[in-house]
């Protein structure tokens, strides 16, 4: 009798503490979470109230609506023209590094030769070098070549900042395809050529879509390379545009213009965060894990 | 017997070098990017391996050799030795807390319900572009009218309010606004790991009476070591090259005061600066050539030190 009180008693005991950890432990996540949404939240609300009022009262609602905000927002980020910019350089150079790096991963992960492993690894290599190591002769050449302060060099730029990564990150995907239908395509006579563009490519599409958004994400939201290669007010990029706008604060004290250039940058990315995350995460996982 | 099992296990990419021609083939494929690769990023690497034994002010200027001059003048820079501490102590101090975070968060939410929701938003920072980051983060820390000096006032902490953006705390304040991003990035590479681990370790773990800490040391540890040694790389490389976050912070747009820099920062101001270029290209270089030479010898370390049978499950 008395047994039986006592395990029930020290079952009880444990259970409470398995309690007050797993509560502790919900505390500590969702306050994160809600931490992040407050921030994101409170520079929304921001965004629609007026200069001279915004830090008045920091947790009042804007009593009206400065829906003109954004306007300003979209000249001071000088919109019209840094979004074309990125587009053009970050669409293209992650195309490019994609019609690269894949034929370039797959040869490296399923062709097997000598030194296939050691030139993987060369290529790995370039993820340890950062950009700061190689801008300074990069401009040099650039210059030398006739590509500095142009889009077209930029995009070059990019395309070979992000090979490494995009390499890395395909030659694991191809690694975890099941051999079976290229085996099964060479019984048939295709080669190396058609059996990529054929079998391979299809079944890598997946890796390809994640490799791609995260080689997007990463030149989007770059802005040294941008910064030091154009100088021409034409040739701004979005994430220097933004820089621009955050120093040019300094002087204007325009904090609500500010905050509405935050959530124009962040809207879209928002919806496209909303629809593509898992395609985004499991991309990066790959690589890690396999 | 040997040879019986030999040629039967040969792996198809055996097969497929038999295949005529699939050597040319490979190069063709691996030419083009090779080409941008070396053209873009390694060459440019032994530029600047060369240029850090130059003064060099630039084109139109004489680069002239001086042999190691410029990195012994590091050795004796104040700045530099600022800039290269902080930098270790992002690494160390910060990592040690990333992966702290990204532990707890891991083993909280494996078994929550909402943990894919979870997961994406602690990742979203990721994808922000850092500016944006750096805005967000100097509205909370601003000293007047900051978001949390004036929750702490409203919650009646007025004692625990402080300059969050002075000499003394800024760089602080950086690694804080950097662990809050990071952390959701390697909760997301370790939650990969974990994921794999079939659920009936745990079971049996818990059927022979294990605690939350023997399940963590005994069964999660062990079984993502793999995943956990790409992460430390993968930290190694962020900690060091993490650049637009900082400089944005630091600087709204201009460059930092060096209390803040750390050696990307320090080389970008001393050879590129935004609004007083110093153009001291040889100094600049021979950091740049010192940040490659910590990454490659730290992960050299990490792997060193994180190697180990890996356990096969």
């Amino acid at each position: 009798m008395d047994l039986t009180n006592d395990r029930t008693s020290i079952n009880f005991a444990l259970r409470l503490r398995r309690l007050l950890i797993r509560a502790s432990g919900s505390i500590f996540v969702w306050s994160w979470v809600i931490f992040s949404f407050a921030i994101l939240g409170w520079i929304i609300v921001a965004a629609f109230k007026r200069n001279d009022t915004v830090f008045a009262d920091l947790w009042a609602l804007p009593d009206s609506a400065e829906v003109g905000n954004f306007g300003d927002a979209w000249g001071l980020l000088n919109l019209t023209r840094t979004s074309i910019n990125s587009l053009l350089t970050v669409g293209g150079g992650t195309l490019l590094t994609m019609a690269l790096a894949a034929p370039a991963a797959y040869a490296l992960s399923r062709v097997g030769f000598r030194g296939a492993s050691g030139l993987t690894g060369f290529f790995a290599l370039g993820i340890g070098i950062p950009v700061h190591s190689i801008i300074i002769p990069l401009f040099l050449g650039l210059s030398e070549a006739g590509l500095s302060n142009s889009l077209l060099g930029l995009t070059i730029t990019y395309v070979g900042v992000s090979i490494p990564f995009a390499v890395f990150l395909m030659t694991g995907f191809f690694r975890s395809l099941p051999t079976e239908l290229e085996e099964a395509a060479t019984m048939e006579g295709a080669g190396p050529v058609r059996i990529f563009f054929s079998v391979m490519l299809p079944l890598a599409r997946p890796g390809m879509v994640a490799t791609s958004i995260i080689v997007a994400v990463g030149l989007w939201n770059e802005f040294l390379l941008a910064l030091t290669l154009t100088f021409d007010e034409d040739k701004r990029t979005i994430g220097v545009g933004l820089l621009n706008t955050f120093g040019a604060m300094r002087y204007t004290s325009n904090w609500v213009g500010l905050f509405a250039a935050v959530v124009i940058m962040l809207a879209p990315l928002i919806v496209l965060y909303t629809w593509m995350s898992r395609r985004i995460i499991e991309g990066l996982t790959v690589g890690a894990t396999k | 017997m040997n040879e019986i099992v030999t040629t039967r296990l040969k792996p198809v990419s055996a097969n497929l070098s038999r295949h005529k021609g699939v050597r040319r083939h490979a190069a063709i494929f691996i030419a083009p990017a090779l080409a941008v690769y070396l053209l873009i990023v390694i060459a440019p690497s032994i530029g600047t391996l060369w240029i850090s034994f130059t003064k060099w002010k630039g084109i139109g200027d004489e680069a002239k050799f001086v042999g190691i001059d410029n990195y012994k003048q590091l050795w004796n820079n104040d700045t530099f030795r600022g800039s290269f501490g902080r930098t270790l102590t992002l690494l160390i101090a910060g990592g040690f807390v990333v992966f702290l975070f990204a532990f707890i968060f891991t083993m909280l939410i494996r078994e929550m319900r909402s943990k894919k929701l979870i997961r994406a938003i602690v990742f979203f920072p990721n994808v922000v572009p850092p500016v944006a980051l750096a805005i967000a983060w100097g509205v909370l820390l601003a000293p007047r009218n900051g978001l949390l000096n004036e929750f702490l006032e409203l919650v009646g902490l007025t004692s625990q309010t402080r300059t969050w953006l002075g000499p003394d705390l800024l760089f602080r304040s950086i690694i804080a606004g950097l662990v809050w991003i990071y952390t959701g990035f390697f909760v997301t590479i370790l939650m990969a790991g974990v994921d794999r681990i079939p659920a009936y370790y745990y079971e049996a773990a818990e059927l022979e009476g294990a605690s939350a800490r023997q399940k963590f040391t005994r069964v999660t540890l062990p079984l993502t070591w793999d995943v956990l040694s790409v992460a430390a790389v993968l930290w190694v490389i962020l900690a060091i090259k993490t650049f637009e976050f900082i400089y944005a912070f630091g600087g709204s747009g201009t460059d930092p005061s060096a209390s803040s820099w750390t050696l990307p920062v320090h080389v970008y101001v001393v050879a590129l600066g935004n609004r007083s270029p110093i153009l001291a290209l040889g100094q600049g270089s021979a950091i740049a050539v010192v940040m490659v030479a910590l990454v490659g010898a730290l992960i050299f370390l990490t792997r060193r030190v994180m190697r180990r049978a890996v356990v096969e499950f």
